[in-house]
């Protein structure tokens, strides 16, 4: 092969993936179905985060967390044949993550919180002393909400710490909307209770 | 009078989503305004943990490697047992393979007891007693390799339920089991229990 069909091999190659990243998610896992590994990697790189910080929010610490993330993404790699595109990419992502989550937390329960977290103070306050006051709140917020039931503690992470709306829940959950309401005004009541006692 | 507030109207009035009608009943009601104010309390002060530690950048760099050599390893995985799992029926094979595989491991046992040679240093009296019993090597009631990789293999696949399944005495389990198969799949079935058995023995 010659320099010039190899340039434009690579320039080729490039503008494959150029389009891959900009493309949309139901493009990428129509690409990904016909084959093309590229188009996984991109989803992966885009949802990472996201399906990350769900799974950090139920296992509060770096490396379960790490572990079950991981293991969402090979659960997609395996299962995007499934997707119908009912829902929206991530929201289908965010449901094999938040199964993998009750999956685990179901098995097991950490005893004590990390070291680490509990030292993580927030650095949002001017003020050192609020920063440790608000960095103190927030440890009992995180025992008070992992003490609620598995449904109640997903609604509520998902609703307040990844925004999603009632509806993307629900058909994260396998829920109706109303379900979901009733089961956010019962974790928002239990960890009254919880924060109170 | 109006009732209170449901679970879910609470949800709509601490977000602002609450009807007309029932923004009326929340005006007068000093109960409901009160579980109002408490609920959006609580959610204040679940923002206090609002933030993630981040992970570092160099996660992240490696974060895709990381699935894709899960996924490969996945990929190489052979499982052993996996094979009978995509049968047509494979469900309700598997609790009629279990038993099998239990029936296939006694008869293996038994096989390799009676095989065990009899000890040969000592004379044949034909009349003693007939309770006296010959005592098998013991080496002999260990399964070889090839069999124990049958046997264990198929246990492999055992979950709990399916073990306590099969060995908990139950009315007519092996017939309904049975009864699930269809025709071609009791033969299918059959047939791949022979060939196991018999790669089993060699």
């Amino acid at each position: 092969m010659n320099a010039t069909s190899q340039a434009s091999e690579a320039t080729a190659v490039r503008a494959t993936h150029l389009d891959l990243t900009s493309a949309e998610d139901r493009v990428l896992v129509a690409a990904f179905l016909a084959g093309s590994h590229d188009a996984f990697n991109v989803i992966v790189a885009r949802h990472q985060r996201q399906v990350y910080q769900i799974c950090f929010r139920f296992v509060r610490n770096h490396e379960d967390a790490a572990d079950l993330a991981q293991d969402v993404f090979v659960r997609a790699f395996k299962g995007l044949k499934n997707f119908k595109g009912n829902s929206t990419l991530g929201t289908w992502l965010y449901r094999v993550g938040v199964n993998c989550c009750l999956n685990r937390v179901a098995t097991k329960r950490p005893a004590t919180e990390p070291i680490e977290e509990s030292r993580h103070v927030d650095q949002r306050a001017d003020d050192p002393l609020r920063a440790v006051v608000r960095g103190e709140k927030a440890a009992q917020v995180r025992r008070a909400i992992a003490k609620l039931p598995p449904k109640q503690r997903a609604t509520l992470l998902l609703r307040v710490y990844q925004e999603l709306s009632h509806e993307e829940i629900a058909g994260i959950l396998g829920s109706s909307v109303g379900a979901v309401k009733a089961n956010f005004f019962h974790a928002l009541r239990n960890l009254k209770r919880l924060l109170q006692s | 009078m109006t009732t209170h507030l449901s679970a879910r109207e609470f949800v709509d009035a601490i977000e602002g989503g609450l009807t007309v009608d029932r923004q009326r009943h929340l005006d007068v009601c000093a109960a409901c305004q009160t579980e109002v104010e408490t609920l959006r309390t609580i959610v204040v002060d679940l923002d206090s943990d609002a933030d993630l530690p981040e992970p570092s950048p160099l996660f992240w760099e490696h974060f895709q490697s990381r699935v894709n050599a899960a996924v490969r390893e996945e990929a190489m995985v052979p499982s052993r047992a996996a094979w009978w799992r995509t049968l047509p029926g494979a469900g309700a094979m598997r609790t009629w393979l279990t038993a099998g595989a239990t029936v296939a491991a006694l008869v293996m046992v038994t096989a390799i007891y009676l095989r065990a040679p009899v000890d040969a240093g000592r004379p044949v009296d034909a009349g003693a007693a007939l309770e006296e019993t010959v005592v098998p090597d013991e080496a002999a009631l260990v399964l070889g390799g090839a069999e124990w990789e049958f046997v264990s293999g198929m246990l492999e696949t055992l979950q709990e339920d399916d073990v306590r399944r099969v060995l908990t005495p139950s009315r007519n389990a092996v017939d309904a089991a049975m009864g699930n198969l269809s025709e071609s799949e009791r033969k299918t079935f059959l047939r791949l229990l022979q060939a196991e058995m018999v790669a089993g023995m060699e």
